[in-house]
């Protein structure tokens, strides 16, 4: 198994079918609960291990996916509130390394991501067919429609997930 | 009358926010405390408020009580992400947004309590990002396309207002209101 990339690297789609979109939407509102699952039963120790070699500690993972969602939510909003607006990219190894990135209880991560999850699957079952196809321009990946979003965001999380859960199958020797 | 009325401005009923572009260890403090207390005073402002009282308009013309709780949210994430884009880049532009567009959005419509739990994990973590700044770190800039270069000391001071700003707006109106 890739240790880095659990479940494949991300294959952006530009439009999605409704099924598949539904199918997004719906992996998209799983991913707090599944990452809480995944951190159960972890010691604080284990917490600020490397999820693999050189790797973010399982603590720095929790955070880093809300800052990045958070981002992921503010993209949304600015795609669905402007006329292909430039989104502000952002560093995510510094970011990481940041005080709260590093030595935040993962709990307030959990509950941050719950409720960023709660907004965003709220907006995106009240779109159109036609917003999906919205855009916002990012500016090392280029035009970036709401299903690509949906798609990143989904791909984004359960990759995060597979990063905790396969730590933790290996701490019991899976 | 004039200074009266000016003085109940039910736009701003703690006045405009004090831009100190450097502010001394203790200014910073009280400030960090004031954005730790936030999330405790909006959800003490809002208790007990009926779902008709939550869509009343602050004032007339203005957000409801439940767009103003999601503003807030709104508002205090892309703080957070500037905070830390200046604290990770030299001098970035940061991304305005249309806040009266996103309080039209959808989300807006939703129970206040997911704004309100976003907001008190959102200002944990805020908090402990500025308890560990360094005072250097306070100088650190980023540019807004439409006000120009913003300190983190001056970022720090209209976020400490800004959350205090719309709890006022709530407690404001419950007193007019007498929803005590």
């Amino acid at each position: 198994m890739d240790l880095q990339y659990p479940i494949g690297k991300l294959k952006r789609k530009a439009v999605l079918t409704p099924d598949e979109r539904r199918a997004e939407i719906a992996r998209i509102a799983e991913i707090p609960g599944q990452m809480s699952v995944a951190l159960a039963g972890l010691t604080p120790a284990q917490l600020d291990s490397p999820y693999r070699e050189s790797g973010w500690t399982v603590r720095q993972v929790v955070h880093h996916l809300a800052d990045a969602h958070i981002n992921g939510l503010i993209r949304l909003k600015l795609a669905l509130t402007e006329q292909h607006p430039t989104i502000k990219p952002y560093d995510q190894d510094p970011w990481s390394a940041l005080p709260d990135g590093k030595s935040a209880p993962v709990e307030i991560s959990l509950a941050l991501l719950t409720a960023v999850h709660q907004r965003m699957v709220v907006i995106l079952n009240s779109l159109k067919p036609a917003d999906f196809a919205r855009t916002f321009e990012h500016p090392e990946i280029g035009t970036v429609t709401i299903d690509m979003h949906v798609g990143m965001l989904s791909w984004h999380g359960r990759h995060h997930v597979a990063h905790v859960a396969s730590f933790k199958d290996r701490l019991a020797g899976k | 009358m004039a200074n009266e009325a000016a003085a109940v401005d039910p736009r701003y009923p703690i006045g405009k926010a004090d831009r100190k572009p450097v502010l001394t260890p203790e200014e910073r403090r009280v400030r960090i405390e004031q954005i730790a207390e936030t999330p405790g005073r909006l959800s003490v402002a809002v208790a007990g408020l009926t779902p008709a009282q939550l869509d009343t308009p602050y004032r007339e013309g203005g957000w409801t009580v439940r767009q103003l709780v999601h503003h807030v949210a709104d508002s205090h994430m892309n703080s957070f992400v500037r905070f830390k884009l200046a604290l990770t880049e030299k001098e970035p532009t940061i991304k305005p947004y249309e806040q009266d567009l996103w309080a039209g959005l959808s989300d807006s419509a939703l129970p206040i309590e997911i704004s309100l739990s976003l907001l008190t994990a959102l200002h944990q973590r805020w908090v402990v990002l500025l308890q560990n700044m360094k005072p250097a770190d306070f100088a650190l800039t980023l540019r807004h396309p439409e006000i120009g270069l913003i300190t983190l000391d001056e970022n720090l001071c209209i976020y400490s207002w800004h959350g205090r700003h719309h709890v006022a707006h709530v407690t404001a109106l419950r007193e007019r209101k007498g929803w005590n």
